[in-house]
Order: C-alpha cells, then structure tokens, then sequence
C-alpha cells in the first residue's frame, strides 16, 4: 500500500504541483491549507510524513508542529518544514519545536521528493 | 489535474495574494500596523515566490525574493513601514502583477527586472543584501567518479528515531544510490534492562558501501541528520587518515567497538601514519562529468508511475461555454413547460407527475448553472481603497473609505460592467460630495470625509450603495442649472429624488471648478446609462451638510427570470415573481371612479393600475379583475389583471431594436404552449401608476375630470 | 517452563514502548521465550532494537531467547541493518545468508 503523505500548505498551487509530483512517485497525498486543517487530517489514518509550510494563515507550521508532536498516534512522524532562506528566527523556532527536515523554497519537485524518500520510499 | 491547471490555480491565487497585500498596504496607512497584516504582507510575497519556483518562473522568484527580504525585516521589527516604504511595496505589488501577466514571455519578464525597483528594495534591506540570492536549489555540483567504495560512520543521535528519522530509511535510500558490502552495527551502546528506552536510537554503524555518486551526494543523503549525528563519509583509501577525527567524540568502549567493526571490514585503522591516502579527489575530477547523474535517485522516482487524475478545487471555465450552457436551459425550461402542459392535457397522473419530477430538476440544474455564474462584488469593491487613496491625495482631502457586504454576489457579467459606473460615483462623491478639511471643519464635522460603500441583497435584487457624508446635493443649484439647461420648465414643482436625478441628464454639471477626477459632464449620463442597461435603477438621497447616497438596484441575473403568469385580455403577460408581493381579488368598486384609482390596502395607500386600459386592451372579460401587489425599491402598486395563471419559469428573450422605447415591456418569453408572452416592466409601470396618482392628487382640485388617468375615457 | 509470543503485524517505534514491556513481562514468565516473528507486516529499527536488547536481557537473565519464523518485512531489515548474525534466530529451513 502507498504511503501517505500529508501536505500542509496555504498555497493551493504549491499543493497541487508537488502533490502531482508524490503521486508521480507513488505517494498517497492528502492536503491541508494551514496547521489548523492539518490537525483535523490526523484523525487515525495512517500517515508516513508530513510536510508543511512554516507561515500560514489560521495556525502556522511551527505551532502545527508542535502539536503534532504531542499526538501521541503522530508524534513519530517525519516531518519536512518548508523555509525560505530568510526566515533563519523561524527556523531556530521551529528547531526547537523538532523541525530536523527542511527543504528550502522556492524548490523544484525533485527536491522535495528526494528529500521525502531519505526519509520514506513510496 | 496537470500542471496548466495548477499553474492557473497559481496565477489564481497570486491575484489574491496580491490583492491582499494591497487591502494591507492601504489600510495601514492609517492604522497602526499589526503582526498579523505584516505576516499576510509577507505572506503574500513568500508564497508567490514559492510558487512561481514550482513553475520555473525565476524572474518572479527574483524579484519576490527582493521584496520577501524587505518585507521579512518589516516583520521582525527591523524596518517600519513608512509612507515611503508602503508606496514603495505598492509600486512592487503593481510590478508583480504585471509580471504575472506575462508569465509566458520569458524576454518579458527579463526585461522587467531591469527596474529600479529592485535598487530601492535592496536600500531597504541593505544589510540582508549581502547574501547571494541566487538559486537555492542550485545544490554544489558534485565532483562525480566511477564506481567506488566508501566507508560510512554512521554514529547516530540518540533521537532520530523520536524525530521520525529511522535509520532504516537512510538505508533503503542508500541503496538506490549503491550496493552495501558490509554492514557491521555497532551495539555497545545499547544499555541494558530499565535504562533501555526503546523510543531512543542507541543503533550505530560502521559499513562499506560501493557506488558511483560522489561524497557530497552521500553526506546529503544524511542532511536532516547530520547536525545531530556524527556521520562520516571517506573513500575507502583515505579513512584512515580520518580515523582521530571520526573517533574523537567516542568513548573508550565506543572506540574498541569501532576499532573491532573496521577490522572486521578489512580496514586498519591504525595504518594512518603509513598509508599515504589514495589521490582520488584529482582522479576523481578528471572523469567525465555528469552532473545530471545527481538527480538520479529522485528522478527515477519521480518517472515510475505515470500521472494520477485527482480532484482540484477550481475549474476555470470560458464565459461563453456558461452563457451558452445558461441559453439551453433556458430552452429547457421552455421545453420542460410544454411537456408539462401537455401531459395536463392528457390528464395521466403518472405523466404529469414526471414531468413535474423533470421540472424539480431543471430547477435545481438553472439555480446551479446560475449560480456558478454569480461572483462577489468584492471583486470591484477591491479597486477602491487605492482610488480613494489616490484620488484624495490628488484632491488634497482627507478621506477614508468604508466597505462593507464585499461578499454580496451577483451576474458576472453585471459585475464586468459595473465597474466603471460605480467608479464614476465614487469619484464624483470625493470630488463634489465630500468638503474640503476646512469646510468640514467649519461646519463642525470632523476633518476627515467618509465614503462608503455597501452591498445586500433585498428581495430579488442586488443593491449597491456609494454614500458619503459630505455636503449634499444643492436642490437648488440644480434647478437653477437645468432650468437654464432647459431640462425643466422654470416654474416646476418636482419631488426632491426627481431633482437629484437630473443630474443624470446628459450635459449636466454643477461644479463650479472643474478638476481633473470628476466634473467634465460627461459621466452621471453615461453612469444611467449603463445601470439601465443592466435592466438597474439608480436613486439618490441627499440631505443638506449631511451626505448623498447613490442607491444602484440591480436584478440578480440577466438571463432566466421566475414569472408570475397573468391574463389581461386575450393576451399573456408575466411579471418577475420576484417584485410580486401578494394577490388579492379587485374590490367591485375600485376602478369606477378615477378618483378612486388606489386602493386602501390594510389602511395603506396603494395606487392602481388597470392594465387593460393602461395597455388598451379593451374590457375585461372576467366578471372579476385581481390585483398583484407588485414592489420595487420603497414604492408599490396594484397591477389590475383579468387572470391570475400561476408561476412560471421565465427565459427573457431581449426585445428588438425597434421595441426599445417601449417603457412598459422589458421582454418577452416563448409560453409552453408556443405562444408568446411580454414580461412587464415593473419598476415603469410603478412609478406610471404612482406618478399618475400624484399628478391627480395636486390638479384633483381644478381638473379633475380632464387629468384624471391615461386610459379613462 | 517455555512460552511462544507472537509479534503483532505492525512493529514500529509507535509500539515500541509496549512492545518492550510485553517482551520483557513474558521473558520474566518462562525460562525459555520463542518470539514468532511471521505476522509481522511493518518493522522499523526501533522494534529491531528492542529485539537486540531482549537479547542481551535474556543473556544477563540465563534464559533461552529464540526468534523464529522471520516474515519476509523482518527479515529484509534485520539483513539490511546487518543484525541477523546479532539476534538468535532460529532457522528451520536453510536460512537466507547475507
């Protein structure tokens, strides 16, 4: 069975292409467009990885994380933070919170998805 | 799904984006700014650069990374946003979207980063400049060799597991990139019986691995790790040389326990100080490069499987497809119609009743097809903060702006054309409506002017309303004007909304100065104009010192209409269910007199109609006439009719040319039955019956006989 | 007195908490502990840990561990990570060398 993988995102676009992408690989892709939908998506099913944006509207990637860390059914998941290069506070932040996967944007598929399969193959 | 439809999506939503990120910049002029709009500022940039990196659009990537940097110091307290910087992220909002327009001409887009703009952002994030912004994903290209072997340490943290990181994974990455030759794991530092945390990673390995990809290529591999972990990575001929420092965090017992892994994959580690390391870093870089190579593992992934369909949000859809779509169930319901009278005539229930189940579903089909055409008014309400920002500083005023129901959806097409009236409005209230600061002041209002603009819906139809709290209209002046225009005789006595509505007429104009927004004349007519063509009425309140409100009434959709069928005469005609109130039978009296031509429905006033001899129609043939309380806006009338035939669902079919003048007859409609049927024009027909009911009641005394209705022989 | 536990089908370090105490509870029930490893579906390193640590409990304790009936997930990971030669597996055929 596919993996699944969990893609927080505000941008509906950057969702649609990188979930092209997964599905590409082989991936199961679900989506949410900020924190706050992600944590409505981890309602039992199983999900292998998660990535998510760190600035969203609602709830944010770090405050997302951090709760997805206290999910005691999710808190083992991978997860990859997007960041841009110029967010090095939110980075030490989210570090904290146990971000220890990021991807730099903007990216090209292949680099997330190479990114995604060090830590899971489809 | 595929990625044109994406990249729509994207240019989609960088629309609102950018939208936003204007709302920000214009509202904080006057407010004080918050985290929250200086995150959505940020936002706005961070994720179309995000995006358009999806897209290969790099130009857009550039110079949205300019601006992100400028932004992202806002947001940390570094900069503030002064008047100058928010003009400044005003003009990069403006250049954004023009990018975006282009987005297929890439010698275009070039082009467009040859702007000044991108100097004045870097003076503003000077500091941060520094950093290279090119490409991140632009990875150091890897020196790449042949096929060879490499000892890994991988000495993992203690947490990777608890991080999501399982060992295990890197392996099975590892392989696509190579073969493992040996893998010794390195146990000592599992603790025994209660110190085991099974959630802690004590796994550490010592291995040999043969592959083509270079160091760099494999160190990645451990990217989200490394920072933690100690992961060492050396061709096999130079990892003695490294052995000190692989080995300096390790306790004695680690040590032993690696010493004994190396042995057992055939390495000495002690042979540092004799064995000179193989030069392979030249050799290395003398064969042939291929750096595509180094995408391999992804890219192999990414070709396995070919493209799944999957749902998206958003379909975008040409106009002309819905417009044409809309027409044939208009026809349908036509069709619909007929087949149900039909089946009526044949008086077999089970007919009737699925002709009436396939009417249900029309229904529901033209209230979804319709529905898909109906977009919020926000759209053109979006505009206005600018103009109102610009436009009051051209006029020197201070002017705030109010928007509210930018929710309210109505016709696109209405929406397409609605623009520019409303523009009109808007300008000419700055312009004309609201008083200069000092006037303001010396009339003892507040120095700053308000403009409002408001959207709902009220029975059936969509009102906008453009208000300001300025001077009001000058009744006067206007009169004065149009009686020298020869618009109304000199001595005439008009109602207050008809005065303010001559300055609809064409030509008219009351400002003393003429400026450069508003003024020329041209314009008010043009705006009547246009909102009449969208089958729309304009009103106007005004009271002096206080403010005019401009008051746009609009159908909700041009095309499909439900009618309330009625006889008068031989003929059929429908009335837009919407403004039908109620239907109440005539009293016998009611028309003998035409100075009984009103009703007193339930102690109100309501002036009469008798269609019959409004559209000469002859006599009624019914012994009884009924009445259908029809509204629109504030006033109502009594249409007197023969018959009352019920709902039904109307396709408005334009009426010719040469039909245009007609002020009672918006259009007309095909009946199931084949026949043809006129749509009334209520809004006319209202203010006839209510005119004609105000004309008697001031010449009642002296004439009463000679003025006492159109049709009252 | 020897007892058989069989692994469940999914064995990752979500279950890895239990999966110690329920290994290490049946270790202290018997003097001799088969773990059955054919149901397991999902295996991760944490589960494969936990297996070397029962090991080296049963050793400190003088117990008999055997580990039988590898399911093919098990046995790809223990061969990856290179633990098959550190875990006493039992095999009834002739085994898969790595």
């Amino acid at each position: 069975m596919a993996k699944t993988i969990l893609i927080v995102d505000d941008s509906a676009s950057l969702r649609q292409v990188v979930k092209i992408a997964l599905m590409d690989a082989g991936y199961d892709v679900i989506e949410a467009g900020n924190g706050q939908e992600g944590l409505q998506k981890l309602d039992g099913r199983k999900i292998h990885l998660i990535v998510s944006d760190v600035n969203m509207p609602v709830m944010d990637g770090i405050t997302f994380l951090k709760n997805v860390k206290q999910h005691a059914s999710y808190k083992f998941t991978p997860v990859i933070m997007l960041t841009t290069e110029t967010s090095d506070e939110k980075k030490k932040s989210g570090q904290e919170a146990g971000a220890k996967a990021w991807v730099v944007k903007p990216f090209q598929p292949p680099i997330l998805l190479s990114a995604i399969s060090k830590l899971i193959l489809p | 799904m595929n990625l044109d439809a994406a990249k729509q999506t994207f240019l989609e939503e960088a629309r609102e984006l950018l939208e936003d990120m204007e709302r920000i910049l214009l509202d904080v002029e006057a407010t004080d700014t918050t985290d929250e709009q200086l995150n959505a500022l940020f936002r706005a940039m961070h994720t179309i650069k995000g995006s358009a990196g999806l897209f290969g659009m790099d130009e857009i990537v550039h110079f949205t990374h300019e601006a992100e940097n400028v932004v992202d110091l806002l947001r940390g307290g570094h900069l503030a946003l002064s008047e100058d910087l928010s003009g400044l992220l005003l003009r990069c909002h403006d250049h954004v979207k023009a990018m975006l327009a282009v987005v297929d001409d890439k010698a275009m887009q070039q082009d467009m980063l040859k702007t000044s703009l991108l100097d004045e952002l870097r003076h503003y994030a000077q500091p941060a400049a520094v950093a290279d912004s090119d490409s991140p994903a632009q990875a150091g290209v890897p020196e790449q060799g042949g096929l060879r072997d490499w000892v890994m340490s991988l000495r993992f943290n203690e947490d990777v597991l608890r991080n999501g990181m399982d060992p295990c994974a890197f392996f099975r990455y590892l392989r696509l990139l190579g073969e493992f030759l040996i893998v010794q794991p390195v146990l000592c530092r599992l603790p025994q019986a209660e110190r085991f945390d099974p959630e802690s990673c004590y796994l550490r390995f010592e291995l040999l691995f043969s592959s083509d990809a270079s160091q760099q290529m494999l160190l990645d591999v451990f990217e989200f790790v490394r920072e933690d972990s100690q992961i060492h990575i050396f061709p096999v001929g130079e990892a003695a040389v490294h052995w000190p420092q692989l080995i300096a965090h390790a306790d004695e017992a680690e040590q032993a326990a690696v010493r004994q892994a190396w042995q057992a994959l055939g390495l000495n580690p002690d042979a540092s100080a004799t064995a000179a390391p193989e030069p392979a870093a030249p050799v290395a870089k003398t064969a042939e490069k291929t750096s595509d190579k180094a995408d391999k593992p992804a890219a192999n992934v990414a070709e396995v499987k070919p493209p799944r369909a999957s749902e998206s949000r958003f379909i975008k859809v040409e106009a002309a497809k819905l417009d044409s779509l809309i027409n044939l169930i208009g026809e349908l319901v036509i069709a619909g119609a007929a087949a149900n009278l039909m089946a009526r005539r044949s008086a077999q229930s089970a007919l009737v009743e699925s002709t009436i189940a396939i009417a249900n579903l029309i229904e529901q089909i033209r209230a979804g097809t319709l529905s898909m055409r109906m977009v919020q008014i926000g759209d053109i309400f979006s505009r206005f903060p600018r103009v109102v920002r610009d436009v009051s500083k051209e006029l020197g005023k201070s002017i705030q702006l109010n928007v509210s129901g930018a929710d309210t959806e109505l016709d696109k097409s209405m929406v397409d054309k609605l623009g520019d009236p409303l523009m009109h409005i808007v300008r000419n209230a700055m312009d004309h409506g609201i008083e200069s600061s000092e006037a303001r002041l010396a009339a003892g209002k507040p120095a700053e002017g308000n403009v409002w603009l408001n959207a709902y819906h009220e029975s059936g139809s969509v009102v906008i309303e453009v208000a300001d709290d300025g001077a009001g209209l000058r009744k006067e002046k206007i009169l004065t004007k149009a009686v020298a225009n020869g618009l109304v005789a000199a001595d005439s006595v008009m109602p207050d909304g008809d005065i303010y509505k001559l300055i609809f007429e064409p030509g008219f104009s009351t400002a003393e100065q003429v400026t450069n927004i508003s003024g020329r004349g041209v314009g008010m007519d043009v705006v009547r104009r246009s909102i009449e063509q969208l089958r729309g009425t304009i009103d106007i309140d005004s009271a002096p010192g206080e403010g005019t409100t401009f008051r746009i009434r609009l159908p909700l959709t041009l095309a499909i209409i439900d009618g309330f069928l009625v006889s008068v005469g031989n003929a059929t005609f429908v009335i837009p269910l919407e403004t039908v109130i109620e239907c109440i039978e005539l009293p016998p009296d009611a028309l003998q007199g035409d100075a009984h031509n009103c009703l007193n429905l339930r102690g109100e006033v309501l002036p009469l109609l008798g269609l019959n001899r409004f559209l000469e129609l002859g006599q009624p043939h019914a012994k009884r006439q009924n009445v259908v309380v029809v509204r629109y806006g504030d006033s109502k009338a009594g249409l007197v009719v023969d018959e009352l035939l019920g709902e039904f669902q109307t396709v408005i079919k334009p009426l010719g040319n040469l039909f245009r003048h007609l002020r009672a007859i918006s259009g007309s409609t095909i009946l199931g039955s084949g026949e043809v049927a006129l749509i009334l024009d209520v809004p006319s027909l209202i203010h006839f019956a209510t005119s004609q009911e105000a004309e008697r009641f001031a010449s009642h005394a002296e004439h009463a006989q000679q003025r006492g209705g159109h049709g009252n022989h | 007195m020897s007892s058989t536990i069989k692994l469940d089908e999914e064995c990752t370090i979500y279950q890895a908490a239990q999966l110690r105490q329920q290994l290490a509870d049946a270790l202290m029930a018997s003097d001799s502990l088969t773990v059955d490893l054919s149901a397991v579906g999902e295996m991760d390193s944490s589960a494969a840990q936990v297996l070397l640590w029962l090991h080296s409990e049963a050793a400190r304790l003088q117990k008999n561990l055997s580990l039988v009936h590898l399911s093919a997930a098990a046995r790809e990971l223990l061969t990856m990570l290179g633990l098959l030669i550190h875990l006493p597996i039992v095999e009834e055929e002739a085994g898969h060398e790595s």
